[in-house]
């Protein structure tokens, strides 16, 4: 097809020669005498599955960095927001953040979404390069490979839902737990999680049972969970399958506790089995958090970029955090630093301890006078050693008449 | 609980889920003893009436029976349609043609199915009532039901194919079609009523697999595997075989839970499945082929 052909290439060569002069204007002579602009590449769900909540992220990203360049950005230095959509797909991710990377020379990208997009990315640009990525994705395997250092994840893990659960479970006072969960690495983190916590707390963990999806009934496998005659039975699991070992829990009569997955517990759950079979069933849901300026600010932010309250959108509130903590690893850094010295600054302004400081623009001044403690909105944002979040504030909540009820809040 | 409570009530679990793959099995086990061809469709048609009666039974303000009874009616239609309109036309050809186009109509109604109810799971409206427990073995009043139904149906589906001229002549055109029709058994009225009955099974295993368990497009399909193991460890083409290799499918997997896990109990089945066919290549109940 020779005339398709030319005709794609013109209209690819027409569209590169443009995507170059737009690139060209910001990063031209016109900011020649300050320091060259910290580029991020916003890698958000525009499309498909994640789009949901892409907009608002990508929104959250442009609004805070504007916030910041506006007052005088960082020490001078400005940050320059380059978007591209990674559609939700793997491949289309790649594709994009090889190109934020190469033509655009972004120095990070943040606020990949989905595990599968953020997986392929991390392989294609963390390797070779001293890019930094902040991602709101759950897998585990994400911290398993970022070997070196480069990702940080601002989402509660897989493995922290695990942690939490364990912590409700000591707090119902459980002695003897079981736990169940579907075969995927979901699953099996948030079990590792809590068995990890549980232990260490005195708690005795007796059984666990992997299972697979779409069986007709796990019954079989709740009944050799429960012969060891657990007081707790914890889940890893999904709305389908948590909907059939609910609803054979009760009828067997398993009187041992049970906790579950928020995103297995909606009304849906409570509309198929009913309300009695999930009676004082808990779960831990993660939350923005409480009292603190960051989450007021960025409550502002995304009402005035898009119209809902910053509640509406979790991932929002991370990216948010992700611009903030980001500005102040670049301050501590001082001017010049490289990338890999910005990276290094990541823990030293977000952990504890620290002063306490929120965003950036009113809190850059207490950096100057000493360590810095950020907290974020959509957590307290305190990275480990594999670069995971272990300062998310989780909701422990119960179903009381087929309703999710607050009982406290946990922090990990 | 003790070890051998376990075992028994893993063994009742077993019987169960057994009975529905028996069900799936049989009317696998039919269309290939007369149509010649592994329906790949069987499943789908299990899951399209455990949706209809569903739907039927939200409309019909909660009445189960009156779901059951549609899904029974409109799965039989759709069975007979699938047979006129579709497999009808492959009559003759090799075994092939009709197994491909088996399985695209499985996935077309699984599709179609997808884009009216999407993929989230839901539930018939069964009462949930605690089990009964009997010297430790916990006894369900559904699974009783669920066990009962298998049971009736499938003693109607055998009185059908053994005490009545529909079921001769059905076995007339699965032992021999050129000698059936040369008796004067009209093929085509054979086929018809083979697929009315087909149907009808796969719509009673289907609401009955739904009453245990949840309803998603994809129930039906994953019954399949099962379903076609259950076939073959009986012997393709015998009824009783499908029956036995069904219940035999059931009880290995569920009582292989607390010996090799959850993730292996599938695995467990097709391990039954090798050993005896390397013992009796045509499976327990069929008949070698070299004796016809």
């Amino acid at each position: 097809m020779p005339f398709h052909s030319i005709l794609s290439r013109r209209r690819f060569l027409a569209g590169t020669a443009a995507g170059a002069a737009a690139l060209a204007l910001p990063a031209g002579p016109l900011r020649a005498q300050a320091e060259r602009p910290f580029r991020i590449g916003a890698l958000n769900p525009l499309t498909g599955p994640g789009s949901e909540e892409g907009a608002g992220m990508l929104a959250t990203l442009q609004a805070t960095a504007r916030l910041i360049n506006e007052a005088g950005g960082i020490d001078g230095r400005m940050f320059e927001v380059i978007s591209e959509d990674d559609q939700t797909k793997p491949e289309a991710g790649v594709l994009a953040a090889k190109k934020l990377v190469e033509i655009n020379k972004v120095d990070a990208i943040l606020g990949t979404w989905s595990s599968s997009v953020t997986l392929a990315v991390m392989s294609a640009v963390t390797q070779p390069n001293d890019v930094m990525l902040f991602t709101c994705s759950g897998a585990p395997e994400i911290s398993e490979e970022n070997t070196k250092d480069l990702v940080k994840r601002f989402t509660p893990t897989s493995f922290a839902y695990g942690v939490a659960y364990a912590r409700i479970a000591l707090k119902s006072g459980y002695k003897r737990a079981v736990g169940m969960h579907l075969n995927n690495s979901s699953g099996k983190a948030q079990i590792d999680g809590f068995v990890h916590e549980f232990t260490a707390n005195g708690g005795e963990f007796v059984d666990r049972i992997a299972y697979e999806p779409s069986k007709p009934s796990y019954r079989s496998e709740l009944q050799t969970a429960l012969a060891s005659n657990p007081d707790c039975l914890v889940l890893g699991s999904y709305l389908a399958d948590t909907t059939i070992i609910l609803r054979e829990a009760f009828q067997l009569g398993s009187r041992a506790g049970v906790l579950a997955p928020h995103w297995a517990l909606g009304t849906k759950l409570v509309e198929a089995i009913g309300a009695p079979a999930v009676e004082g069933v808990s779960t831990a849901s993660a939350v923005l958090t409480k009292d603190n300026p960051s989450v007021a600010l960025y409550d502002r932010l995304y009402r005035e970029a898009m119209g809902e309250p910053g509640s509406a959108n979790a991932y929002g509130a991370m990216c948010y955090d992700m611009v903030n903590v980001l500005a102040y690893a670049i301050a501590a850094a001082g001017p010049g630093a490289s990338n890999a010295d910005i990276n290094g600054r990541i823990r030293e302004v977000a952990n504890s301890p620290g002063e306490q400081v929120f965003d950036f623009v009113s809190g850059k001044d207490k950096l100057k006078a000493g360590k810095v403690n950020y907290s974020g909105a959509s957590s307290l944002v305190e990275f480990d050693e594999r670069g995971d979040d272990t300062g998310g504030l989780f909701s422990w909540d119960v179903l009381q008449d087929g309703k999710a009820v607050q009982r406290e809040l946990i922090t990990l | 609980m003790s070890h051998s409570q376990l075992y028994l009530n893993l063994a009742v679990n077993g019987l169960v889920e057994g009975l529905i793959i028996a069900m799936a099995a049989l009317g696998i086990t039919l269309v290939y003893a007369v149509a010649k061809f592994p329906n790949a469709a069987t499943g789908d048609f299990m899951t399209f009436s455990a949706y209809t009666a569903k739907g039927a039974s939200v409309l019909a303000g909660g009445s189960l029976v009156f779901g059951a009874g549609v899904a029974v009616l409109a799965s039989a239609l759709l069975a007979a349609l699938a047979y006129l309109l579709i497999f009808r036309r492959l009559a003759g050809r090799k075994l092939v043609a009709p197994l491909v186009v088996s399985i695209g109509l499985a996935f077309l109604i699984r599709n179609t199915l997808t884009f009216f109810v999407g993929t989230d799971p839901t539930v018939l409206p069964v009462p949930i009532v605690r089990a009964v427990e009997v010297g430790g073995i916990f006894l369900q009043p559904l699974d009783l039901a669920v066990a009962a139904g298998a049971a009736i149906s499938l003693a109607a589906a055998f009185i059908v194919l053994h005490k009545t001229p529909i079921g001769r002549r059905m076995r007339a055109v699965a032992g021999n079609a050129d000698l059936a029709r040369v008796s004067g058994i009209r093929a085509g009225r054979v086929m018809l009523q083979l697929w009315l009955l087909v149907g009808m099974l796969a719509a009673v295993a289907g609401v009955l697999l739904a009453a245990k368990s949840v309803i998603e497009p994809e129930m039906g399909w994953h019954l399949l595997l099962p379903a076609f193991a259950a076939a073959i460890l009986g012997g393709v083409g015998s009824p009783i075989g499908a029956l036995v290799g069904g219940v035999l499918i059931g009880l290995a997997q569920e009582l292989s839970v607390p010996l090799v896990g959850s993730t292996y109990k599938a695995a467990v089945g097709f391990v039954v499945i090798l050993v005896v066919l390397l013992v009796r290549p045509s499976g327990l109940l069929g008949r070698d082929r070299s004796v016809r």
